[in-house]
């Protein structure tokens, strides 16, 4: 399997950390919010499975989609594959996979 | 600031109303709720009209300007409001807020949708559009999924059960069942429900609301005039509108939304009560763990203790804190436009002493409006004089 970084926003004066590029940061409104790679690994926050998909992702499902929790800190939803004969738990560690058209993609590790 | 009064009240029938179009709607619920104030349209001095997604629905903007005009009324300043599914509920807070700064005496508040002449696959992406379209939606996220992701935390964070949520569905599917206006007027059982096909697991249908047609209005009157129209005026003692993140990534704890809580602090902190004064409430029960979160924020009960406290009986009719005697959007159904001020018409007839399924005694109401993944939240506390 490869690895991958998953590139996040932090604020060069105060370190907190964004999903999105931000012209301020939230917290403390400095205009230094930098591109960072973070490790891609956390925990699974939450999750759900999509049986009911929007007209654009049908014939996808089954899918899955979660909130994770990063080791650095940063709260993150994305989709999430979990292998065949594997069930997700919350609290189980997650590693970011691949950037896709419509966001990330994590796995259960 | 003045106080201000509600004198009168309207409501279509919510469900699938074929033939019925968005401005009718709209017009039967502004009608009724003049009628019952007995106000002349000559009378009102400006008009809010909340609505979610007409555009995509039905093809049709403009619409408080076009409702405003067939009713009769006369180059009054008329304004769309758009906050998701809170959109009358801050149409009711700006009509407020315009009599209570002194700069009207008598406003019209109402809100409507027409959902059900749209094909599915366009509303569930109409309704997707109050979620954050850059971030999570693309992702295929739906709201039901919002609020699956939302309850599977919930039962982990409190050990809240799945029966307990369904419980949210029993009693208001119930109260629901006497409801003429309801959507739905059937009782379910847990067993149906826990049955019901999964659609975001561990959302089930039967923890859905249905997609409905409906309109809802009110009078809003100077207090110091309402006695002119009516000689039972409710008035509205807090009012509280506040903001939370779109996305649950940006949600500091997936079980609460900041933004009701807040705005339920405003309207206690102005209405100088605290939750256990409240003797009746409408609260936004968009899906099951919804109403179990809002009874939560609102400070009924402490977060974690939702879940045990439906299953006791506590939100029940004949409960400490009865909530949705209405049946809830799980029974009337959710016409997202409408659904703020239909809950404001459920309180205002509690606290006449004329609803269904009338609380005894009822003084003190309140109303919770939540908007998009709790986006927009307004509170409003009422209270019979
Ligand atoms: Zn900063």
């Amino acid at each position: 399997m490869r690895m991958a970084a998953f590139e996040a926003f932090a604020c060069d004066r105060c370190k907190c950390l964004a999903v999105r590029p931000l012209s301020r940061c939230r917290r403390c409104e400095a205009s230094t919010v930098l591109s960072t790679n973070l490790s891609g690994r956390g925990t699974l926050t939450s999750f759900t499975t999509i049986r009911v998909p929007p007209t654009v992702f049908l014939g996808q499902e089954p899918y899955d989609i979660a909130v994770i929790d990063l080791d650095e800190g940063l709260r993150v939803t994305a989709r999430l594959t979990v292998p065949e004969e594997r069930e997700a738990m919350i609290g189980d560690p997650v590693i970011f996979h691949e950037m896709r058209p419509y966001g990330p993609v994590f796995r259960l590790v | 600031m003045r106080r201000v009064s509600v004198i009168g009240i309207g409501c279509t029938p919510f469900g699938k109303q074929n033939g019925i179009g968005i401005i009718d709607l709209a017009l039967h619920a502004c009608r009724e709720a003049m009628d019952d104030a007995h106000l002349p349209g000559s009378r009102v001095e400006a008009f809010y009209l909340g609505n979610f997604v007409s555009e995509t629905l039905v093809r049709q903007g403009s619409l408080a300007p076009i409702v405003a005009y067939r009713l009769g009324l006369g180059p009054i300043p008329c304004t769309r409001v758009e906050g998701a599914c809170a959109s009358s509920g801050i149409a009711f807070r700006h009509g407020v807020l315009l009599i209570a700064s002194g700069l009207c005496d008598m406003v019209l508040v109402a809100g409507v949708e027409k959902m059900t002449s749209a094909d599915t696959g366009i509303v569930t992406e109409a309704l997707a559009s109050a979620g954050d379209a850059d971030s999570e939606m693309r992702l295929g996220l739906t709201f039901p999924g919002t609020f699956g992701i939302i309850m599977r935390r919930h039962m982990h964070q409190y050990g809240t059960t799945r029966e307990q949520v369904a419980m949210v569905s029993v009693k208001n599917r119930s109260n629901g069942s006497t409801n003429p206006k309801a959507h739905f007027q059937e009782p379910v059982t847990i067993e149906e429900i826990l049955e019901s096909r999964l659609i975001c697991d561990p959302l089930r249908l039967y923890d859905c609301t249905p997609i409905s047609d409906g309109a809802a209005a009110a009078v809003l009157c100077a207090a110091d005039l309402a006695t002119e129209f009516t000689d039972r005026p409710i008035d509205v003692i807090g009012s509280g509108h506040a903001t939370g993140p779109a996305t649950l990534f940006e949600m500091a704890d997936l079980t609460t939304f900041e933004a009701s809580v807040a705005a339920g602090q405003q309207a206690y902190r102005e209405a100088g009560l605290a939750p256990n004064d409240i003797d009746v409430a409408e609260v936004h029960d968009c899906f099951t763990i919804a109403e179990i979160a809002a009874i939560e924020d609102l400070g009924f009960v402490e977060k974690g203790e939702g879940g045990p406290a439906v299953a006791d009986g506590l939100t029940a009719l004949g409960g400490r804190l009865p909530t949705n005697p209405s049946g809830g959007l799980l029974s009337k159904g959710h016409p997202v436009g409408a659904t703020g001020l239909a809950q404001i018409y459920e309180i205002v007839a509690q606290l006449r002493g004329e609803a269904i399924n009338q609380v005894k005694d009822a003084e003190i109401g309140l109303a919770h409006n939540l908007g998009g993944t709790g986006a927009v939240s307004t509170v409003h506390i009422l209270k019979r004089r």
